[in-house]
């Protein structure tokens, strides 16, 4: 991952800030330096760093932009680039560049995992987490930590795994382990195994059983015979006595039947005739008795009933006199009803005839009128009063339209017009008009004019005021504008060069002042040592000695007195010196050395305050150049400041810029006020054509109402024409509508007198009114109903009085046959007639009912008689058979017979039940044997074998028993599947094991090898690192020390340091500075061992070398420089000197300048 | 066949194993083992109901009815039963003893019905009754009277008898070394010189036949019992005609079919893809498959960018395969195996400290002494504990037991390599 550029949207004091890293470039190092004094937003830089990729933390960056604090940036990710913004938020606080928000994996899948944390104290350095890490990395914790000590970052969790899989290996199978599942399955298998072993049969076991079961059945099958043999003599023994009574019995029977032997045998079916017979002969006589009875009482009835002959022959025509008579009652009643009716009805129409005046009318049909005679009349009658109306209508429509007329024209009159239609040219002239106020309208209301003179007066307000702003200078924007002013370039070039020059000079007095101190301490210094120590410099040695020399050569060339004591001072203050320097060997030594510090410092000040003076003519020199480059633009520019001509610049593109805009707007007031004043001239010239005069100079307001007031006027007297014309039209239509309904009225007088005279109403003189053959129609509506009624009620009393004569006729006639003498009232001899048939019909039926009866009777005797005689002949052959005298003595005979077939019968049963109970055939035999037997002997003989038999019958059952157990046994074998589904079962388990196993070995095996090799990865990788981290530290130190070392002091490792002098120092005992460089040099092999096995992350360090002297930092940025190859380094820093330092270690890092508060530039 | 003379026609089938128990990791699934349970059994059950169906005239059992150490009587039972119902409906039963009946203690307890021949250790040749009138058929047999037959068994059969059919029964490993075999061991050409019309053997449990002068079968195992006896399994339903022809039916008649299922997941980097891949393979096999039910073992191959996460995830792959075969319907998993790779390009990136440690591991650490002696320790301390039945894990030999342990060691390695790499979030 690379950072391409960080955006400080809304953080810490930040608002819009930016910083852009640029493309890393191939083959160079990407180092950048990233400088800005104090309150610069160094530290804010780095925090919103962190921001980004890991969330918005703290609320410490918040003080200005509370909840809406923002960083965003440009990430390369895998060789693309990638826009974040990171807002503060709970969740979904990661967007891309499209404000879309993102998962946090997108940036943290390139950290390789490590946390905020790990990056702020491996790659992400200031003094406090360079210290903390550092410290952290020694005591072998954090990532760094273990990577130096134990593992690689990729493999630190990695022993943890490990341990799970071991775990998961356990849990099959672990010494000394109750629970595993390997103790399950042997212990499923051991159940299964004993559950087979239960309910299975071997091979062995079945020829056991087999063997079993057949000595079993052997045993049974011989105590089952000896109890056959038992049994059969118990059975003999138990024949024999039973058989013994049966012998008495015999005998018995055969006592009875010797009085019976004499009976002759009569049919045996004469057992069961015999009570019939006596019963039939008893039922007969009753009946016989019964019937002769009932026969003489019959004849008697038909003797006393005589028939009435005359009566039955009429008997026929009753039915006809009955309908007559029902008809002579009706008449009686009905014919006085309605001979009244018929009255009624006469009267009714006679005062029909009155009402229409035709009461002496003969033929009183004829005055019934058709009905379509009645139809015409009365369609006629409807029409005429829609003609009627009509007429009236059409009348005063015609009336209304001519006065219509008459007021339109009078007020066209008033109004000054005629009737006649305008001009064209009149037309026209409205049209031009109403055309040229509509343009003139569109033109005030469009405000054009006005707005484009606001823009004029804003646009050269804005011009005048710049143009002022350029003084001394006055003149016009084209003399302005065609000035040759110096390029950018140039200008951006003085400045610079004067920037440069300025630090030239402030740097070289700065080292002037600090070395002038120098010399005048270091003077100071050798003063006090000559004073103290009384040692003179090696100068006033040599003077002495040189004045010892010179006394001597004046002595030797005088050889007097004087000399010799002048020598002999000379020599002694040589001899004092040089015995004082001899003595003081080491206040001498000093003396010397800052003699040398002071000659040095004098020449380096020497050549800063040459260099002052270089940096100071050349300034004079730029100056100089700036001014004579703004006196050629104009003499009065010449005396302007040097810095201020390139504010004045600023200022004349400023000017030149307003006065461009400045042009258009002109222009566009120049139009509108043209286009204003043509439509002001078009629309006074319409008003004249239209005869309206006004000016064209009038104004607007002035024209548009003129206009208004003519087209209004003109507008009026069209309406006003247009309404005379329709008046005249209207008349015209309503004359027309009059004439018509005219015609229609004397059509319908013609028809009216066509239809009367068609029928007797034309008769009269005169065609009757309207009215008059409406009341007639009403009056004869009823008259031919009236004497059709009349007509019936006649026809209906003629027939009723030819019923009652018939009835009358038909008695008459009937009395005379019965000889009866006539009446008046045919009534009442009818009734008396109907009585007298209705009589005799009923003496008739019972007298044929009786004769009837008595036939039946006489038929049934007959039957009994025969019955009676062939019943007396089967009586006759029983009493002849057995010579008795009556039926009863007969059943006596024929009971005794029965009695002796029943005992041959028992005779019979009783020698068969002997032969079969002592199992033989021969009865007389039988009887035989019998008689020698002995009762008691054979009671004692039975018991004896009943007991033994009962005994051998339990053995036999007990046999049995154990005989089918065996056979059960054996059975129970089956050839059921059991067994083989156990084993199958087993052999489940069985693999389950194996599986296990196997499972189990490869988890250990492959955890052992595995264990094994991390071993001696670790072992690799830990050399590789502190071989890094070794040579890192001896640049650092500048080879003060030789190497780190991991030396092992009780439990566990820890690094200590080997200065090149010999020796070793734990980190600890090192000075603050020399330990930063430790932990420096740390960080620089684990981000190298890093990148290694990950994709690179920014190396971020925020002034950590405050504590380094100047060449050490100076080695710091060499191994800096070296990272930077492998991924972006970024270092910050307020101090100008380790900017140079890293531009002159490594010459293609970039170095970003930041300001307080103001948005960083880039490259400066 | 109309017009033509009835042709002898009976079903032909050896190594049946009664009893002999499925050997499948798949059978943990309670439901699975209820309906393929007792297979061979089952089996046994529809080649009787075969007869039945057919109305054939015989059956002829060429050896191996049951496991050399099956003892149980039940087993016996059962067989007896199963004959008797042949017997019942007129068919005969001929057998020979192969080299596990020969073990067996059973077949000397057990009584046949009398329709069942049983060749002892001498030949014999028994006139076979036709149902249905037709040419005269001899059978031949001769039994292993021990487990153990080092010599050929052909020559000591009786002559065939002119103007029948005949066939000679017998269990033998048709092409086995004389020296090393010790099933009886003949050679093709002895069966075809031999004069008889049809040779049905039994011992070898994947099925082939023959024709040439002699037809020769050997009819496989009727059921497989375990994933090195996979593939379709069946007995023969033969017709002979009089002149010696023989026309040959193969039957399934086994309930549970045994099938390795390859799956190429070469390239594949996609799970759903791979998981995809996994249940079309699954659904080929069962469509060729013949048997009621597919016992399946997956074997994932190929260079894949998934390789660490099938290898870590196995039992994942095993659940979805287990849910493909529920969809493709009698269809089951066995196990799910892989020895997949990650392809040479992710294989080893350098810098890349898994693949360091993957280096490590196959260059220095497995072949070590020093590993070897740790493995040695964990593997004597785990066989210490081993039921006996277990015991011969690894192997019977010095050789295959070195073999198996290095095999367990790299793979248990890959294995946690593949959970290692997981741990870093990578593995795919």
């Amino acid at each position: 991952m690379r950072l391409r550029r960080l955006d400080l949207t809304r953080y810490g004091m930040f608002s819009g800030g930016s910083v852009d890293f640029g493309e890393a470039r191939e083959g160079l190092a990407d180092l950048h330096i990233i400088h800005g004094p104090n309150e610069a937003g160094k530290t804010t830089l780095v925090a919103a760093y962190l921001d980004l990729l890991y969330g918005i933390e703290t609320t410490k960056y918040a003080f200005l932009h509370q909840n809406t604090m923002q960083v965003g940036g440009a990430l390369e990710i895998g060789g693309r680039l990638n826009e974040f913004i990171r807002i503060r938020q709970s969740s979904g606080s990661l967007l891309d560049g499209q404000n879309r928000p993102v998962p946090d994996i997108a940036i943290r899948a390139e950290l390789g995992g490590i946390e905020r944390d790990g990056y702020r104290n491996m790659f992400s350095l200031d003094d406090d987490s360079l210290e903390k890490g550092g410290d952290e990395i020694l005591n072998s914790r954090g990532d760094l930590g273990k990577l130096l000590f134990s593992a690689s970052t990729g493999l630190a969790e990695l022993s943890d795994q490990l341990g799970k899989i071991r775990a998961e290996a356990d849990t099959f199978y672990k010494f000394h382990g109750r629970q595993t599942r390997l103790a399950q399955f042997k212990d499923d298998l051991a159940k299964l195994k004993a559950e087979r072993e239960r309910i299975d049969t071997q091979a062995a076991r079945f020829a056991e059983l087999k063997a079993a079961r057949s000595e079993a059945e052997d045993r049974y099958r011989a105590a089952v015979e000896a109890r056959g043999k038992t049994q059969v003599e118990l059975r003999n023994a138990e024949r024999r006595l039973a058989a013994l009574p049966l012998l008495a019995r015999l005998r018995s029977i055969r006592a009875q039947l010797v009085p019976l032997e004499s009976l002759p045998d009569a049919p045996e079916a004469w057992a069961e005739e015999l009570p019939r017979l006596i019963q039939d002969d008893l039922r007969l006589e009753g009946r016989l008795e019964i019937c002769a009875a009932r026969i003489r009482e019959l004849e008697d009835a038909i003797a006393g009933r005589t028939l009435d002959a005359a009566a039955l022959a009429i008997a026929g025509r009753m039915e006809t006199l009955s309908l007559l008579r029902a008809r002579h009652i009706a008449a009686e009643e009905d014919i006085p009803r309605l001979d009244g009716e018929d009255t009624d009805a006469e009267a009714k129409i006679m005062a029909i005839l009155t009402a229409i005046g035709r009461s002496g009318e003969a033929d009183r049909n004829r005055l019934v009128l058709e009905a379509s005679t009645v139809g015409t009349l009365r369609a006629l009658m409807e029409q005429r009063s829609g003609i009627v109306t009509a007429l009236a209508t059409a009348a005063d429509e015609l009336e209304e339209a001519e006065a219509a007329l008459a007021d339109a024209s009078d007020r066209l009159r008033e109004a000054g017009g005629n009737a006649a239609a305008p001009s064209a040219e009149g037309e026209a002239a409205l049209a031009a008009l109403l055309g040229a106020q509509a343009i003139a309208r569109n033109v005030e209301q469009s405000g054009r004019l006005r707005s484009a003179k606001r823009l004029w007066e804003a646009a050269r307000e804005a011009f005048a005021v710049s143009l002022g702003e350029l003084k001394p200078w006055d003149g016009t924007a084209e003399s302005l504008e065609g000035m040759a002013v110096p390029g950018k370039d140039t200008v951006e070039g003085w400045k610079r060069d004067l920037e440069d020059i300025r630090k030239k000079i402030d740097r070289h007095a700065g080292e002037v002042e600090t070395l002038t101190t120098d010399m005048r301490r270091l003077a100071a210094d050798g003063k006090t040592i000559s004073q103290s120590s009384g040692v003179i410099g090696d100068a006033a040695a040599g003077t002495l000695r040189a004045a010892r020399d010179d006394a001597w050569a004046r002595h030797r060339s005088s050889l007097d007195e004087p000399t010799a004591e002048a020598f002999e001072s000379a020599l002694r203050r040589d001899d004092a010196a040089v015995a004082a320097r001899l003595s003081h060997a080491g206040e001498l030594a000093e003396l010397r050395q800052t003699a040398r510090e002071l000659a040095s410092r004098e020449a380096q000040s020497q050549r800063a305050a040459e260099l002052l003076q270089e940096a100071e003519s050349r300034r004079v020199e730029i100056v100089g150049e700036i001014a004579a480059a703004a006196g050629r633009l104009d003499s009065r520019l010449a005396e302007i400041a040097a810095g201020q001509l390139e504010a004045w610049l600023a200022r004349r593109d400023k000017v030149l810029d307003a006065w461009r805009k400045l042009r258009p707007v002109e222009a566009e007031l120049n139009e509108a006020r043209q286009e204003s004043r043509q439509a002001a001239a078009r629309l006074a010239s319409a008003l004249a054509a239209a005869g309206t005069a006004a000016s064209a100079e009038a104004g607007f307001p002035e024209l548009l109402a003129a206009a208004d007031l003519a087209i209004a006027l003109e507008t009026r007297l069209g309406q006003l024409r247009d309404r005379v014309a329709a008046g005249q039209n209207d008349l015209r239509q309503r004359k027309r509508a009059h004439d018509k309904r005219l015609a229609e009225e004397a059509a319908w007088t013609r028809s009216w007198e066509a239809a009367c005279g068609g029928c007797w109403l034309g008769e009269a003189a005169a065609t009757p009114a309207l009215d008059a053959v409406r009341a007639i129609l009403e009056a004869i509506a009823e008259l031919g109903p009236a004497l059709a009624g009349k007509a019936g009620l006649r026809r209906r009393i003629d027939g009723m009085e030819r019923d009652r004569k018939a009835h009358g006729d038909l008695v008459a006639a009937l009395a005379g046959e019965l000889g009866l003498a006539t009446a008046d009232d045919p009534l009442a001899l009818g009734g008396l007639i109907a009585e007298r048939v209705s009589e005799a019909g009923l003496v008739k039926t019972l007298r044929d009912e009786a004769e009837r009866d008595l036939a039946k009777e006489q038929s049934q005797k007959r039957l009994l008689d025969g019955e009676q005689q062939a019943l007396a002949k089967a009586k006759a052959k029983m009493t002849d058979f057995f010579g008795a005298a009556s039926l009863e003595e007969v059943a006596a005979r024929l009971n005794a017979l029965a009695t002796r077939r029943e005992l041959a019968g028992q005779l019979a049963g009783a020698r068969e039940e002997i032969c079969r109970t002592l199992g033989v055939q021969d009865a007389g035999q039988a009887e035989a044997g019998l008689d020698a037997l002995d009762q008691a002997g054979l009671d004692l003989e039975r018991d004896a074998l009943d007991r033994r038999f009962h005994e051998e019958d339990l053995a036999c059952q007990e046999l049995h028993t154990a005989f089918r157990k065996a056979a059960e046994a054996l059975e129970a074998v089956g050839g059921d599947s059991q067994a083989a589904e156990i084993e199958e079962k087993r052999r489940t388990v069985l693999l389950e094991l194996e599986d296990g196993a196997r499972h189990y070995l490869r988890l250990r095996l492959g955890s052992a090898a595995t264990e094994l090799a991390l071993a001696s990865y670790r072992e690799q990788h830990r050399s590789s690192m502190l071989e890094n981290a070794s040579e890192a530290f001896s640049t650092i130190s500048r080879g003060a020390y030789a190497r780190l070392e991991a030396q092992r002091r009780k439990e566990k490792e820890i690094l200590v340091a080997i200065p090149s002098a010999g020796g070793s120092k734990e980190a600890d005992h090192l000075s603050k500075g020399t330990r930063f460089q430790l932990y420096l040099a740390l960080r620089v092999s684990g981000y190298r061992e890093f990148v290694r096995s990950r994709p690179p992350v920014p190396f971020v360090s925020d002034d950590i070398m405050e504590t380094f002297d100047d060449f050490r930092a100076e080695q710091a940025f060499r191994l800096l420089a070296e990272m930077a190859r492998l991924g972006q380094v970024i270092y910050l820093t307020h101090h100008p000197h380790l900017c140079a330092i890293a531009g002159k270690v490594c010459p293609e890092a970039r170095i970003h300048h930041l300001r307080p508060s103001v948005v960083p530039a880039s490259g400066c | 066949m109309e017009g033509q003379i009835a042709a002898y026609r009976f079903v032909h089938t050896a190594d049946v194993h009664l009893d002999s128990p499925l050997r499948s990791l798949a059978l943990r699934n309670t439901e699975l083992a209820e309906l393929i349970g007792n297979a061979t059994r089952k089996a046994f059950e529809r080649t009787i109901n075969l007869c039945l169906d057919e109305g054939v005239d015989a059956l002829l059992l060429a050896g191996d009815l049951y496991d050399g150490e099956q003892t149980s009587m039940k087993t016996a039972r059962f067989l007896a039963e199963q004959l008797r119902k042949l017997g019942e409906a007129g068919i005969a039963t001929f057998i020979v003893r192969g080299n596990h009946d020969a073990m067996s203690k059973i077949t000397r307890e057990l009584t046949f019905p009398d329709s069942v021949r049983v060749f002892g250790g001498r030949p014999e040749a028994v006139p076979a009754a036709r149902r249905s009138g037709g040419f005269p058929v001899v059978v031949h047999g001769l039994s292993f009277a021990q487990p153990a037959a080092p010599e050929s068994l052909v020559g000591k059969f009786r002559e065939p008898e002119s103007g029948a059919v005949n066939i000679g029964l017998m269990h033998s490993s048709v092409g086995g070394s004389p020296r090393h075999d010790r099933y009886a061991p003949c050679s093709l050409a002895e069966l075809h010189d031999s004069g008889f019309q049809y040779w049905a053997l039994g011992h070898i449990h994947k099925r082939w036949e023959e024709k040439g002068r002699a037809t020769v079968v050997m009819p496989g195992i009727p059921q497989g019992r375990d994933i090195n006896e996979a593939g379709p399994k069946s007995v023969s339903l033969v017709a002979i005609g009089d002149d010696g022809s023989a026309e040959i039916e193969e039957r399934v008649v086994s309930i549970a079919q045994f099938e390795r299922v390859s799956v190429n997941a070469e390239g594949i980097g996609d799970w759903t893809a791979l998981v995809g891949e996994v249940g079309q393979a699954l659904r080929r096999a069962r469509e060729s498959a013949g048997s009621d039910h597919l016992v399946a073992r997956i074997e994932i191959r190929g260079a894949s960018p998934l390789a660490w996460k099938i290898r870590r995830d196995l039992d994942a792959v095993k659940e979805e395969a287990e849910i493909w075969a529920s969809r493709v319907g009698n269809c089951w998993i066995e196990k799910v195996e892989t020895d997949c790779r990650p392809p040479p390009a992710e294989g080893r990136v350098s810098g890349d400290p898994i693949g360091e440690l993957t280096g490590l591991l196959n260059e220095q650490v497995l072949t070590s002494p020093a590993f070897k002696a740790e493995a040695d320790g964990i593997i004597r301390e785990l066989q210490a504990v081993l039921p006996p039945e277990a015991r011969k894990l690894l192997g019977d030999d010095e050789t295959s037991i070195e073999a198996a342990i290095a095999l367990l060691a790299e793979e248990g390695a890959a294995d946690v390599v593949a959970r290692l790499q997981s741990v870093r979030g990578g593995g795919a």
